[in-house]
């Protein structure tokens, strides 16, 4: 039983450390767009929740489809555009974030997949 | 909200499947812990619930009003409204809950003057609903008035709000009651759904019309049931003190409380909710009071007078010329406070067209709405 324990122990701070310094490095401004990420979008991105009218779309690979969960092309400006205005039941961000923010988001996004 | 899930962390972990999982999925799994200073709102013993205000936590929360559950129940039970505390916020990074420990009371200075939720001016159950006017998502004004006769049920929000656990899940539930009252058009025409924005100067009619739009499933039919309004700063002020609504705006975003009223039939305060609801049970609270009203023109008539007479008839105002008399056992005597007879004719007459000091209700009151209001005093003794 210990050494299953410490096997799973073992195991799991390896995968932590894999997991925390990935292969791919980010940029300063992807970086910067995984802080806004953290904020603004993981709460509602990153986790189910049943009591919400709509799902907010896992964006994990956000860029790899043609489309965008809403249909419109997934372009940079579009996903700006949202992030600022809203789309549906998701909230404006233009008092929140500004353009430059918009943009270090998209950059991150284009990162996570 | 669920802490079970995410104090049970080591069961989460009990097998490598799910170890990968984690690791391969959302990276550093961790709990993290931040300082958090704020004062106590208010509180919940029943759920072990404090809604804290505090200022900015980065990566934690923003600044805001929010309820937190603590794990410890005598921490509630001594913690009181008004209270300075200090606490460890902690976040779980992959479930993204959150809670607080180590709790300590920094000043209680502050309890006496503290607003609970039972504060003099706060509407209670039972009690009157003064009539409140807004501006809706065409627009157009309505008021309180307008939905005599109707279970009503408030709510209020701010369109921006980015947390998913308030305005959006305010909104989202409120437009799962519509769906439903919808099927029973006996209920639904006797229903009606105000969501009130606080945030006047973003939320004006075209956005909240694209809002409302967005939880009604862009079906325009569904606003005749379902109304999103807001209204001057200074009303919205003395609106959010009648129903215990806190907020504030900081930072372009504003903290607030969860409120929820329930406004019966007959123009009184049916219920108040704030953090603990489920949608089921605001709908069956509203058939509830809707199939428990009695004969629907005398309640109508009995909301309208609420709102439209008694602050005038019911309340001594020495700065008036004339006082507006008493209406009780109106029907009583033989002849009318002015000396007319008093006939239903002549009351609904008088309504409709005012009476020397008393102005005209033509605006506000239909013919039906009148006879209503006369069948409604006959009633008043």
């Amino acid at each position: 039983m210990v050494r299953w324990g410490e096997l799973m122990a073992g195991s799991f701070l390896l995968l932590s450390l894999m997991a925390c310094s990935p292969s791919e490095k980010l940029t300063n401004t992807e970086i910067q767009g995984q802080w806004l990420y953290d904020d603004h979008c993981a709460e509602c991105h990153e986790k189910p929740h049943p009591e919400l009218r709509k799902q907010p779309p896992n964006l994990h690979g956000l860029f790899l489809a043609k489309a965008l969960p809403s249909g419109t092309p997934a372009t940079d400006e579009q996903v700006s555009k949202t992030i600022i205005e809203g789309r549906g039941t998701m909230p404006a961000f233009d008092k929140r974030l500004r353009e430059a923010d918009a943009r270090q988001l998209v950059a991150y996004l284009h990162k996570l997949k | 909200m669920h802490l079970e899930e995410s104090r049970g962390r080591s069961k989460v972990f009990g097998t490598l499947g799910v170890v990968l999982f984690l690791a391969a999925t959302v990276g550093c799994a961790s709990t993290k812990k931040y300082p958090l200073q704020g004062e106590i709102v208010s509180k919940n013993v029943a759920t072990n619930e404090i809604t804290v205000k505090h200022g900015d936590i980065p990566g934690f929360m923003p600044a805001m009003a929010m309820p937190y559950h603590v794990q410890d129940p005598a921490v509630v039970q001594e913690l009181q409204p008004g209270d300075k505390i200090a606490a460890e916020g902690f976040v779980n990074k992959d479930t993204k809950e959150y809670w607080l420990e180590d709790v300590r009371i920094t000043d209680e200075s502050g309890r006496s003057q503290a607003k609970t939720p039972v504060a003099p001016h706060m509407l209670i159950p039972g009690e009157r609903v003064p009539n409140m006017s807004f501006v809706n998502q065409d627009g157009r004004t309505i008021h309180l008035s307008d939905f005599a006769g109707k279970a009503l049920l408030v709510t209020f929000i701010y369109t921006r709000c980015p947390m998913p656990n308030f305005c959006p899940r305010l909104s989202s539930q409120f437009a799962k009651i519509h769906d439903e009252l919808k099927k029973n058009p006996a209920d639904y025409s006797k229903t009606h759904l105000l969501t009130i924005s606080f945030d006047p100067k973003y939320d004006s009619p075209p956005i909240l019309r694209k809002y409302g739009l967005a939880y009604l499933d862009d079906d325009a039919n569904g606003f005749s049931q379902w109304d999103f309004a807001s209204t001057n700063p200074t009303d919205m002020a003395h609106i959010a003190q009648a129903f215990g609504l806190q907020y504030q705006e900081e930072d372009n975003q504003i903290s607030h409380t969860m409120n929820i009223v329930l406004i019966a039939p007959d123009g009184t305060v049916a219920k108040l909710w704030s953090t603990d609801w489920t949608w089921t049970e605001l709908m069956e609270s509203m058939q509830h009071t809707l199939h428990s009203s009695g004969q629907s023109s005398e309640i109508h008539g009995q909301a309208l007078y609420g709102y439209l007479c008694a602050s005038c008839h019911e309340f001594v105002n020495p700065d008036l010329r004339k006082e507006p008399p008493k209406l009780h056992g109106l029907f009583l005597a033989k002849n009318l406070p002015s000396g007319a007879p008093a006939t239903d004719e002549q009351v609904h007459h008088t309504i409709i067209a005012g009476l020397r000091t008393m102005p005209a209700f033509n605006q506000l009151v239909t013919d039906t709405d009148a006879d209503d209001i006369v069948r409604y005093l006959h009633r008043l003794n």
